[in-house]
């Protein structure tokens, strides 16, 4: 904005200087050319009252050469007061109007005064010419015949003949004889004092001067005028280009203020906070999403500090470190927890970028944030629930264990209540035992107490998560998840179809255990619910080039088309309510996607086993060997 | 020699047919700027007691003169040099009899300034003027710059652009009437130009437009240098104004100092003064009888209007 203003003050000054330059030249031209001519009317004027003074001597109507003097000194008041012609900057002009303007005057004076002369001359000719008529003396003849050929014949000596007519005056005495004589003498006289006038006029001739000084001022005036039009090309040339580049200036400024407004209009409805900043972090402006996230209003926080959000929810070191990157001029990006107008917390994942002038100084800062607390509170929440899920599948799990242990338990603990009721119920009879038999009956009792502790062993392992992950055999594992479920199959009369291949690897064991028992739990409870065939779980263990594969197949029919998809989400359960709960594929894929890097899959398979045909579901864990 | 001297006389004789032209019978002025210099001219303030204004010096129905040998000023002073009819003034080439300024509109400023005539200066008539309503108006009207001394002087001077007297006898018969003169007035006026008068009164004003030395032939005594008291030229001394001849009649008496009461001795001196000869009674009824041709009529608004 502030360069348009000074580009327009430029251009137009431009302008007005152009404007100056041609008015001036315009001026100096006219008045050139009124000088010119003022100086021309002079010299023709000169040329005029030079003929008025040689002409011999007749009859004059002084009004015709008093008009045209009137007239040339009009001419000359011009030149004298004209302004311009003051203030020339050449000493030779000044001199030589100088010179014109004491010989101009000078003229006027002789031709006032040959005027007078000439008058009286008329007069006495006219006067002779009517004494002649009348008669005079035949000796004054002569006389009569020289006055009248007087300004034809330069070369007379009038002093001479004054000095001869002196002595005519005594030599006749009739009235008109001396008339004539008085009228001669007058006539010798003052064509004497005009012959005077004539030869001081060569000396000074006033058209040299004026043909001088008009000749001198031409050549001035075309030097000057020669300038001021280079002047004038110069600056039109300049004018030009100054034009052009404003208008390349504007265009590009029309185009650039285009693609600003456009990207405005994109910043103010982009669905991003921004904040602009300046140099000092006062803030200058805010979209409109700012105030639909934050509450607060433009007018709220222009000029004010962005520490104003500050929710105290992160640490000063946070904030340092936020300065100190923008202010090295580098572009920073984290998180922040802010506290809106009403209280509540924002998060906002942000860019903050220092934007720079041409001297390379930080201009402003630009922050860019985009809102992220709903995002952020449904991440909490999710995991809240999933610590839930995780709580509620180890509380079903240990549910299945207790039965679990009541149901394996219940053999060897009926084996060694039956070997030790026998045992005492013989003490007590009295009944003779032999000590290979008592051997037999605490062996067994000892046995089962064995296989109790176990048991236990087995279970306390399963409910401790792994904390880490350990190099174990999947086979071992494989025999322990048996372990714990093997009662249930015996009774569902089931038979597992195993075909292991002895693999070692190093993860989580535990959670694998969790897993398999989970799938082989699934799998039984589909089975029992299949009356009329051989029930068979195939269990496959192998591994490819940088996997484990681990497949639990049934032939229970496979899963339904219509939940295959579903069946791995949360809560998702084709069993009764007092049966599951629904959690347990979608922690099973969990654990094995999330704390295994491995994933869970499942799909239906056709295949045939002892020549009959089958349909079932297929489960597949894989994770990598390493 | 003989053919020369014919040739000179013909030349003469063609000449001598233009040197006195007639007053023309158009006048072009400016209504508005005639009528304040006509307000203007009768004014007394234009003097420093309010008692002399152009006209009382320049008596309209009098010749344009006031017949005095010399006039009176302020507080009854009085000049050195007669006062020279305003009539027909602006066919002079010169004004004053020293013809010391060329127009009329620098002659008028004169007479304001003359101590021994109006005594006043331009800042004190325009005081006067600028308490008159009807003036400010007036100037306001026709000059964007109000009441200042040059418009004084330019309305004075086109009010007198007015003051002519075309159409007299003479004139007249110079446009062709040659029943206009009588015979005798038609020998007064050869003789007019056979003496040479003509030289020196010649053009439309019969005068006015040469500056003559007073004296040619015989020395005319007089205190009064002309000329010489503002060139300080040695050959101005006694150079006047060769005055106009017209209304010549009405204007006694003559000459710069004004002691010349008659017509008649005017012509005596002059034909003594300027060409050295005593004219013969008749010769000088002649002249005479010619010079009362050259009064014309005076159709030029005279007293001011009472409004």
């Amino acid at each position: 904005m502030n360069k348009r203003i000074i580009t327009s003050t430029l251009l137009v000054m431009l302008l007005l200087t152009l404007a100056f330059y041609i008015n001036n030249a315009r001026i100096q031209n006219n008045n050139f050319f009124q000088i010119n001519d003022t100086v021309e009317k002079i010299i023709l004027y000169n040329k005029e009252f030079d003929l008025y003074l040689k002409n011999s001597f007749t009859y004059n109507n002084f009004d015709i050469i008093e008009n045209k003097i009137k007239k040339s000194k009009q001419e000359f008041e011009k030149l004298h007061s004209n302004e311009l012609l003051k203030k020339l900057d050449s000493s030779k002009l000044h001199h030589l109007l100088k010179t014109l303007y004491s010989q101009i005057p000078q003229k006027y004076e002789i031709i006032a005064r040959v005027k007078s002369y000439r008058a009286i001359l008329n007069k006495s000719f006219v006067i002779a010419q009517k004494l002649k008529k009348d008669g005079i003396d035949k000796n004054l003849s002569p006389l009569y015949t020289t006055i009248m050929i007087l300004d034809k014949n330069p070369e007379l000596n009038i002093q001479n003949e004054l000095q001869k007519l002196d002595k005519l005056f005594n030599m006749y005495t009739s009235k008109n004889d001396k008339f004539f004589l008085k009228h001669s003498k007058t006539i010798l006289i003052y064509q004497e004092k005009l012959n005077v006038i004539h030869q001081n006029l060569k000396k000074s001739s006033l058209e040299t001067s004026l043909n001088k000084f008009n000749t001198n001022y031409n050549y001035y005036s075309q030097s000057i005028i020669k300038k001021a039009y280079l002047s004038i090309v110069i600056l039109f040339i300049l004018l030009i280009f100054a034009i052009i580049f404003y208008l390349a200036y504007d265009y590009n400024l029309a185009l650039s203020k285009k693609e600003l407004s456009r990207f405005r209009k994109t910043v103010e409805d982009s669905d991003n906070i921004i904040v602009i900043t300046d140099a000092n972090t006062r803030i200058k402006y805010v979209n409109a999403t700012f105030t639909k996230v934050t509450g607060y209003t433009q007018e709220e926080v222009l000029g004010k500090s962005p520490k104003m959000f500050n929710s105290g929810e992160q640490s000063p070191e946070f904030y340092k470190e936020l300065n100190e990157t923008i202010y090295s001029g580098k572009k920073w990006s984290g998180k922040f927890i802010n506290v809106s107008k009403d209280g509540t917390l924002t998060y906002e994942k942000a860019t903050i970028t220092p934007v720079f002038n041409e001297h390379n100084e930080i201009l402003e800062f630009v922050a860019i944030k985009l809102d992220i607390t709903k995002e952020t509170k449904s991440q909490e929440q999710l995991i809240k629930k999933e610590k839930l899920l995780l709580q509620q599948t180890k509380m079903a799990a240990m549910g299945e264990m207790l039965q679990n242990i009541a149901h394996q338990w219940r053999q060897p603990l009926s084996i060694i209540s039956t070997a030790s009721t026998g045992l005492l119920v013989k003490k007590e009879l009295n009944i003779k035992t032999t000590p290979e038999e008592d051997i037999k009956t605490l062996n067994a009792i000892n046995d089962s107490t064995q296989y109790l502790s176990e048991t236990i062993h087995a279970f306390s392992d399963f409910f401790n998560p792994s904390k880490a992950k350990t190099l174990f055999k999947i086979k071992d594992v494989y025999q322990k998840t048996l372990n714990i479920v093997l009662s249930k199959f015996k009774n569902a009369n089931i038979e597992i179809v195993e075909n292991i291949e002895d693999i070692s690897i190093t993860n989580l064991d535990n959670e694998l255990i969790q897993v398999m028992m989970n799938l082989l739990n699934n799998a039984r409870d589909v089975l029992i619910t299949k009356e009329n065939i051989k029930r068979y779980i195939f269990v496959n263990i192998s591994k490819t080039d940088h996997n484990v594969v681990i497949t639990i197949k049934d032939n229970g029919g496979g899963v339904p088309f219509e939940i295959i998809e579903k069946i791995f989400e949360p809560y998702f359960t084709t069993k009764h309510k007092s049966q599951g709960i629904g959690i347990g594929l979608y922690m099973c894929q969990e654990i094995i996607s999330k704390h295994m890097n491995g994933k869970l899959t499942v799909n239906n398979k056709n295949f045939t086993y002892k020549d009959v045909h089958y349909k079932g579901a297929e489960f597949k864990i894989e994770f990598p060997l390493s | 020699m003989k053919k020369l001297l014919l040739l000179q006389l013909i030349t003469i004789m063609l000449f001598s047919e233009e040197l006195i032209t007639p007053i023309p019978l158009e006048n072009n002025v400016n209504e508005k700027k005639a009528f304040l210099g006509h307000k203007l001219f009768f004014d007394v303030r234009l003097s420093k007691d309010n008692t002399i204004s152009c006209a009382t010096c320049h008596i309209l129905d009098q010749g344009g003169d006031d017949n005095l040998k010399v006039s009176f000023g302020v507080d009854g002073k009085t000049g050195n040099r007669n006062a020279p009819t305003v009539l027909n003034s602006k066919f002079n080439h010169t004004q004053f009899w020293d013809g010391r300024v060329i127009n009329l509109e620098e002659q008028a400023s004169g007479p304001i300034h003359n101590p021994v005539e109006m005594n006043s200066n331009f800042d004190e008539v325009i005081t006067k003027l600028k308490k008159d309503k009807k003036y400010i108006a007036l100037f306001n009207d026709i000059y964007q710059d109000g009441i200042t001394p040059k418009n004084i002087t330019n309305a004075i001077a086109e009010y007198e652009y007015t003051l002519i007297t075309p159409n007299g006898r003479f004139d007249q018969f110079l446009r062709g009437d040659k029943d206009a003169l009588s015979s005798d007035e038609k020998k007064g006026y050869k003789l007019f130009k056979e003496y040479g008068c003509i030289s020196c009164h010649n053009g439309v004003n019969i005068g006015g437009n040469l500056m003559q030395k007073i004296g040619v032939i015989e020395n005319f005594e007089s205190s009064d240098k002309g000329r010489y008291n503002i060139t300080k030229n040695e050959a101005d001394k006694y150079y006047f104004k060769v005055p106009s001849l017209r209304n010549i009649s009405l204007t006694s008496p003559y000459f710069h100092d004004g002691l010349t009461p008659t017509l008649k001795d005017a012509v005596i001196k002059m034909s003594y003064y300027q060409i050295g000869y005593t004219l013969s009674e008749i010769e000088i009824d002649y002249i005479i009888k010619f010079l009362h041709t050259l009064t014309g009529e005076q159709n030029f608004k005279k007293e001011i209007s009472n409004e």
